[in-house]
């Protein structure tokens, strides 16, 4: 990464030096064909030949999702200086946000509009017929604003930098170009990525505990479950050694503020769960609810506070219903739950008429007899309690003689 | 004499075996007792000696660890083994003693028995069908192809020409419960809509849920149990297999009597124990909601009502329980049909689909009316389960990895079916190519048959297409392709029961002898 910032870096204050080449050529009147450029709204000023425009807009895809884009255009006078030369047009963006003089890359997750270390890079090569060329509104390039990554999450200010050169010479630069547009950044920055990431690591960590200590107390399956989780992730980390000090660190503390009142569990899993909501990653949440089912699990037995913290966690996380029910299908088993009822133990909604209830059991009935031919033992045996169930609950509604 | 070709009904309780007669009707073949049905049952005696059948099951009570039951429950359960002298039996070894003692029966009346059809519960998977023919060969048969169980009773009723339109088959046998919707259009053209099954529940079920109240009602009269230990079908102590074979016989009883007293002895004591008719459908009321509840999952997946159904056809002996046929009544508003004898339906139809295989390979020889009939007749069934692939796709808003069918269950069969996938990443060079069978879109939940890496071209971007081809032929004969578009690489797969590409290893009795050497009585 340090390399990919000193070459933007060198690749910017190449440009820079150029523009004031050119400046310094045209004002002198000499030849050499080049003429200065810039962009009328980055107001570099001095002879204008070419101007970017940048023009942002959404596209919608035939999905319907609405993409953020933004057309690059170029126009102005473009001076070679001889007839068909084959000319390289590259676009790179920089982001100067925080410091023009130090400006970081800018990333893109689209692959062809990327280099090797996914720096957001456009080149296109044409052939240019005359030695002085007037440019009109040529659409040079669509830049995915959508996949953009800068260093930050946040309102970014992305400078678009035009350079048109002999292609088989770049170093002969017939002209250059920039202008700026800000960007808003939705998604966590490059440079935020691993702090991001281990804070995304807290959160699911601390709902994990909270559901541990829902039933009052911390049971050391539990918590090994938890233990074991972050184990097998952060194993192969580049920096396993002190990220596993750093999350041992915010368990034990976790498990002290948990410990420290009544209210605090359900404070812990409250914070926890707005900052995974507000980062707005499906994946996250799932990994987080899952987790979370794994964990009440892990001492064999759910007991009705667990079930009601399971429920409320999900209803917190906004998590798909089918999700929910798949995931739960998939992690707990019969012989966890003391149920008083069938009913209760089919997850039957309260208060159904006839009709619907016949149609509950008809659809549990084709989901759970389809799994009596898992390669799983457990499976088979937990779709055959539920049959049970069902054949139980359905028998005592008296509809079949 | 010329080489014959048979229909085996392999039955969890009991097997049959049927032919073509010269008539080109089909016909059960009666076994060495003179019996037309023969039991699945096999006794391991002290001295070697194999004995299948009824006399087996009389062993049960007095030498339960020398008589295997029921083994076809276990069918495709490669650890299930029963111990009888040092010796390990798998559920293939034991299906095989069966097969072989109803075709050498056979073979004295018929001939050599070479070529047979054998058939399975239709909610069998292609771990079980694979087993079955594994069995049937380790008994020196050639499989002509397994056929499902309603399916081949569907045939038969529809051979006698009294049936038509769309048909329900009930199929409730000693170990496995099938339901099939058949359309009937003639005698010879039969086709398959929808079939669903229970290989969990059968006959032996309602014996073990009688036995049980059996041991209960001991219980209370005489404070001693009637047996000890729970009803497990590996393993019967002498005192719990006398209580299943006491509760068989008060069910059937009760099939033609409103009640049966039965007396119950342990140890010096005893109990006489009437059970009215009444108090036993009570017993085994969830049993015949449970079939309900499937006959209700085969009209949906036949988008049709009770009323659509023209006729319902019952197989299989537990059918003859009254409690079936006030169901079945009662559900669909007309007395169910039993022209054809419950427990032979199966074998006989098996024997008709043998009959239209050898007529079309010129295996038998019949009177030119009888082999244009059966060349004549059509059947056409459908996948029993899904199939599907395993690939990254997008389940709640993130990518992970999901199972996708690509045939879905109750297709007509031949089928075949073409979708594209995508590779996810620049210079991927391999895609693991995984063939489920089973239902659903958790890859947790279903089977993976068949797997292999295809290797592809380096330097690519992402976003290459594999086109993957599922295809499903009248044999029961499942293959897939998985092809890379732009390079032409290939991964064929067959995914077969009448292949043993991936099947099973053979299932051999450990000990070293070899189960040729077995007599069989």
């Amino acid at each position: 990464m340090f390399s990919v910032i000193v070459t933007i870096v060198l690749i910017y204050w190449g440009i820079r030096l150029l523009v004031w080449i050119f400046r310094k050529v045209s004002s002198a009147g000499g030849g050499g064909g080049a003429s200065a450029s810039s962009s009328a709204n980055a107001g570099a000023g001095g002879d204008t030949g070419l101007q970017l425009k940048c023009l942002k807009e959404i596209f919608t895809t035939e999905s319907g999702q609405k993409l953020d884009i933004a057309k690059v255009k170029v126009a102005g006078q473009l001076i070679i200086g001889k007839e068909n030369v084959n000319t390289k047009f590259t676009v790179r963006l920089v982001d100067i946000t925080d410091t023009q003089e130090s400006p970081s890359p800018v990333a893109c997750l689209v692959e062809s509009m990327a280099d090797k270390n996914g720096i957001f890079i456009f080149e296109q090569e044409l052939k240019i017929p005359h030695a002085s060329s007037t440019i009109s509104d040529l659409e040079l390039c669509v830049i995915p604003s959508f996949a953009l990554v800068c260093p930050k999450r946040g309102e970014r200010c992305i400078r678009v930098i035009l350079l048109i050169a002999d292609a088989s010479d770049e170093k002969r630069v017939f002209g250059v170009a920039e202008i700026s547009f800000n960007h808003t950044q939705k998604q966590v920055g490059y440079l935020e990525r691993k702090q991001h990431r281990e804070d995304q690591e807290k959160w699911v960590a601390s709902v994990a505990l909270a559901m541990c200590i829902s039933d009052g107390a911390i049971s050391k399956e539990e918590l090994a479950v938890v233990k074991s989780f972050f184990t097998e992730r952060l194993k192969d980390d580049e920096d396993a050694a002190a990220r596993k000090v750093r999350m041992t660190e915010h368990l034990r503390t976790t498990i002290i503020e948990l410990k420290s009142s009544p209210a605090r569990p359900r404070e812990v899993m409250e914070r926890a769960c707005a900052s995974i909501v507000g980062d707005d990653d499906a994946g996250l949440a799932q990994t987080t609810y899952e987790l979370a089912v794994k964990t009440v699990a892990g001492d064999g037995a759910v007991g009705d506070e667990e079930q009601a913290a399971l429920e409320r966690l999900a209803t917190r996380l906004k998590l798909d219903k089918e999700y929910v029910r798949e995931t739960r299908d998939r992690i707990l088993t019969a012989s966890m739950f003391v149920f008083s009822s069938d009913e209760a133990f089919l997850g039957m909604p309260p208060n159904l008429s006839v009709d619907e209830k016949a149609l509950f059991l008809a659809e549990e009935y084709r989901k759970w007899n389809s799994r009596v031919t898992s390669p799983d033992p457990k499976k088979v045996n937990e779709a055959n309690l539920r049959i049970q169930a069902i054949t139980r609950v359905k028998t005592a509604m008296g509809n079949v003689r | 004499m010329s080489e014959q070709v048979v229909g085996i009904d392999l039955g969890t309780t009991f097997s049959a075996l049927a032919t073509i007669n010269p008539s080109g009707k089909a016909e059960i073949v009666p076994n060495a007792e003179g019996d037309r049905i023969t039991a699945s049952a096999v006794y391991f005696d002290a001295n070697g000696t194999v004995t299948v059948g009824q006399l087996a099951v009389e062993q049960s009570a007095a030498y339960p660890d020398r008589v295997v039951r029921w083994a076809k429950r276990n069918m495709g359960e490669a650890s299930w083994r029963k111990m009888i002298d040092g010796k390990a039996y798998s559920a293939i070894d034991i299906s095989s003693l069966i097969l072989r003692k109803v075709a050498q029966d056979a073979q004295s009346s018929l001939g050599p028995i070479k070529h047979a059809v054998i058939t399975v519960p239709a909610y069998f998977d292609e771990t079980r069908r694979r087993a079955t023919i594994q069995a049937a060969e380790q008994a020196g048969l050639s499989v002509l192809r397994i056929i499902n169980e309603p399916t081949a009773a569907a045939l038969a009723y529809a051979a006698g020409g009294l049936i038509k339109g769309r048909v329900l088959v009930y199929d409730f046998g000693g170990g496995t419960f099938d339901v099939s919707i058949v359309d009937i259009a003639s005698p010879r053209d039969v086709k398959v809509v929808t079939s669903e099954g229970d290989h969990r529940l059968g006959g032996i079920d309602l014996d073990k849920k009688l036995a049980n109240h059996f041991n209960e009602v001991f219980k209370r009269e005489k404070g001693i149990s009637l047996y000890d230990g729970t009803l497990h079908e590996d393993h019967l102590p002498a005192e719990m297999g006398e209580a299943i074979i006491k509760a068989e016989a008060t069910k059937r009883a009760l099939s033609t009597m409103t009640e049966k007293t039965v007396q119950l002895v342990r140890g010096g004591h005893s109990v006489a124990k009437t059970i009215p008719r009444k108090e036993f459908e009570q017993l085994i009321a969830e049993y015949i909601v449970r079939t309900d509840m499937l006959i209700d999952s085969a009209l949906h997946g036949a988008r049709c009502t009770p009323k659509d159904i023209d006729a319902v056809l019952l197989v299989g002996g537990s059918t003859r329980i009254p409690a079936v046929t006030a169901l079945l009544k009662y559900k669909f508003g007309k007395d169910p049909i039993k022209t054809v004898n419950p427990d032979e339906a199966v074998a006989l139809g098996a024997a008709i689909q043998a009959g239209m295989i050898g007529a079309e390979r010129g295996l038998i020889s019949l009177p030119p009316a009888a082999m244009a009939a059966l060349k004549e007749t059509k059947l056409a069934d459908v996948t029993n389960h899904s199939y599907g692939v395993i690939s990254v796709a997008d389940a709640y808003g993130v990518q992970q990895l999901r199972n996708t069918p690509l045939l879905k269950k109750n297709t007509p069969i031949p089928c075949e079916h073409t979708e594209s996938f995508y590779t996810m990443s620049q210079n991927q060079t391999g895609a693991n190519c995984r063939i489920t069978q089973g239902e659903g879109s958790d890859p947790e939940f279903v089977r993976i048959v068949a797997e292999g890496e295809m290797q592809l071209p380096p330097n690519r971007p992402a976003d290459c297409e594999i086109k993957v081809t599922y295809s499903y032929d009248r044999n029961g004969c499942m293959s897939a392709k998985f092809l890379d578009v732009q390079s032409g690489n290939e991964l064929p797969f067959v995914v077969s029961a009448g292949d043993l590409k991936g099947a099973p290893p053979k299932a051999q009795v450990e000990g070293g002898d070899d189960l040729d050497d077995l007599v069989i009585n």
